[in-house]
């Protein structure tokens, strides 16, 4: 499927993110939580489909079942007593807590996974470009910078393997300085390369008064009815989080508000947001295309 | 991958030779909070104490169980009714003793943290909530225990046999082990001077909690102190 929301306006894919990220980083409601995740998890899937699985099967579920572990053995506040460990308690509410503060975790970093893959550097620039300059190509530079240098370095010891200086030959020692002759020339490659960006983006210009840059990005009618359903949602998330909704008091005993008609909208409201990419692109999928 | 890590898990915890045990189920007949008629006269004991506590200005450092040494230092320097204290003490149970030569040991334990809600106007009704409305967390008189059992033995046996939640941590510089929370009233949630202390006989003894070695007759106080 097409990532239509990518194709937005970067201001909305900015401020979409922006707000998922918060949310999720400081709502500790398990309804919230779980929505958040779900969504999260959905559409990194949807964007980058068998990496994401693997990174969430490989890397997050292990996280998140380690820091659920981890914490009741760590905090001993709560109520319930589940069982002693060298006369500690191991509380259920510490248990409890562990397992939200471990999916809030995996949350945040699935929706950041997200973020990466639709917020690249040239909205990045285009956003920011003209506010803040400098720092936003040093962000858009250092978003590249791995990346960059893992490509690097296999360009590197492809070549150096060519001429029978790989990592994988010879004695220890004669494999040792082979690897620091490819890190110094890796390093001495991204020294020049950093000098090279900087003369290159002055040259152009890059920051001074006046100057506009390319770009393909328009606000159209389309993106500005989007931006209101966003606004919509944000603030009657806004309005559930001032009233008290998502509250929650998980030390010494878990207290959550009962479910009202008003929270119901409200966790409709972020069930959407956390959606709304997925949603956005069926709805556009089908506009276009006439299905799926 | 699950399965891996929660072996790991276990194996860690035999080879640190963790002690794992279910809580005790039939003392439910037993309230958490069993005021006993002696309340009265125990309270006056507790306000005798902070007033000690108070005068010798040891409010304001945050010493609960575990006595660094450096204050152990001022303890023992300080105030020079602690020594006498420290040899008055065995002269008291002495004098008791033919009284209850025949007796098994008994000693009396009170939990309290009436020391918040003399500072009430200081704390968030949030923060109130989890205190107990008089702020005796626990009390009883008459607990036996064994020869060589400590103020810590004590403490333990009673909180677990009660549901009473409770949590340390050894601090193997001081050889003894530090109450951070009874009742899951936490050390520096009320002030940052905030915690526990505990006291034998209305004395804070100069050392900690799991090297205090009981005599039969002996009143332990847990206090929770605001500080300043």
């Amino acid at each position: 499927m097409t990532d239509y929301f990518g194709r937005l306006h970067p201001a909305i894919n900015f401020i979409y993110f922006a707000a998922m990220i918060l949310f999720s980083m400081f709502f500790m409601h398990p309804v919230f939580l779980v929505i958040s995740l779900l969504g999260g998890f959905a559409y990194s899937v949807a964007l980058n489909s068998k990496r994401a699985l693997l990174f969430s099967l490989q890397f997050l579920l292990p996280v998140l079942l380690v820091m659920a572990v981890v914490n009741p053995l760590l905090n001993h506040a709560g109520r319930t007593i589940l069982l002693y460990i060298n006369d500690n308690p191991i509380t259920l509410e510490a248990c409890v807590y562990g397992l939200a503060a471990a999916v809030m975790f995996t949350s945040v970093l699935l929706w950041f996974s997200c973020s990466n893959a639709v917020m690249t550097s040239d909205k990045l620039t285009y956003l920011f470009g003209r506010i803040i300059p400098s720092l936003s190509l040093i962000f858009s530079m250092v978003l590249r910078f791995v990346p960059r240098f893992k490509a690097q370095i296999t360009v590197i010891s492809n070549a150096q393997k060519c001429i029978g200086r790989g990592v994988d030959e010879g004695s220890i020692l004669t494999r040792a300085k082979n690897g620091i002759t490819i890190l110094s020339m890796l390093t001495t490659w991204a020294l020049e390369n950093g000098i090279t960006t900087a003369d290159s983006m002055r040259a152009r210009g890059y920051g001074l008064p006046g100057r506009t840059s390319f770009h393909l990005y328009q606000f159209d009618s389309r993106d500005k009815s989007i931006l209101i359903i966003l606004f919509v949602l944000i603030l009657t998330i806004f309005f559930g989080f001032f009233t008290g909704e998502n509250n929650i008091r998980y030390f010494p005993s878990i207290i959550i508000r009962p479910v009202t008609l008003g929270s119901v909208i409200v966790y409709a409201a972020y069930f959407l947001l956390s959606a709304f990419p997925l949603l956005i692109n069926a709805v556009l999928e089908v506009k276009y295309h006439g299905s799926f | 991958m699950k399965y891996k890590i929660l072996s790991i898990l276990c194996v860690l915890c035999l080879l640190t030779g963790c002690k794992v045990e279910l809580p005790p189920q039939s003392a439910a007949s037993s309230l958490p909070q069993t005021v006993s008629s002696s309340a009265v006269s125990s309270a006056q004991d507790e306000s005798a104490l902070s007033s000690i506590v108070s005068s010798q200005g040891m409010a304001s450092s945050v010493i609960s169980s575990s006595v660094s040494s450096k204050k152990t230092d001022t303890v023992t320097s300080k105030p020079t009714s602690s020594k006498p204290a420290a040899s008055q003490s065995p002269a008291a149970s002495k004098a008791a003793a033919p009284a209850e030569q025949s007796k098994e040991r008994n000693c009396t334990l009170l939990i309290s943290c009436s020391d918040i809600l003399k500072n009430k106007d200081k704390f968030s009704a949030d923060q109130l909530s989890i205190v107990p409305e008089n702020g005796l967390i626990y009390e009883k008189s008459s607990i036996p225990f064994q020869d060589g059992d400590t103020v810590f033995d004590v403490l333990v046996r009673e909180t677990k046999a009660n549901h009473i939640q409770m949590e340390y941590v050894a601090s193997p510089v001081y050889q003894t082990n530090y109450i951070k929370g009874i009742d899951n009233i936490y050390e520096k949630s009320f002030g940052s001077n905030s915690g526990w202390m505990f006291a034998v006989n209305g004395k804070q003894p100069p050392v900690g909690s799991s090297s205090y070695k009981l005599k039969s007759g002996d009143k332990i106080q847990w206090l929770y102190v605001c500080g300043q």
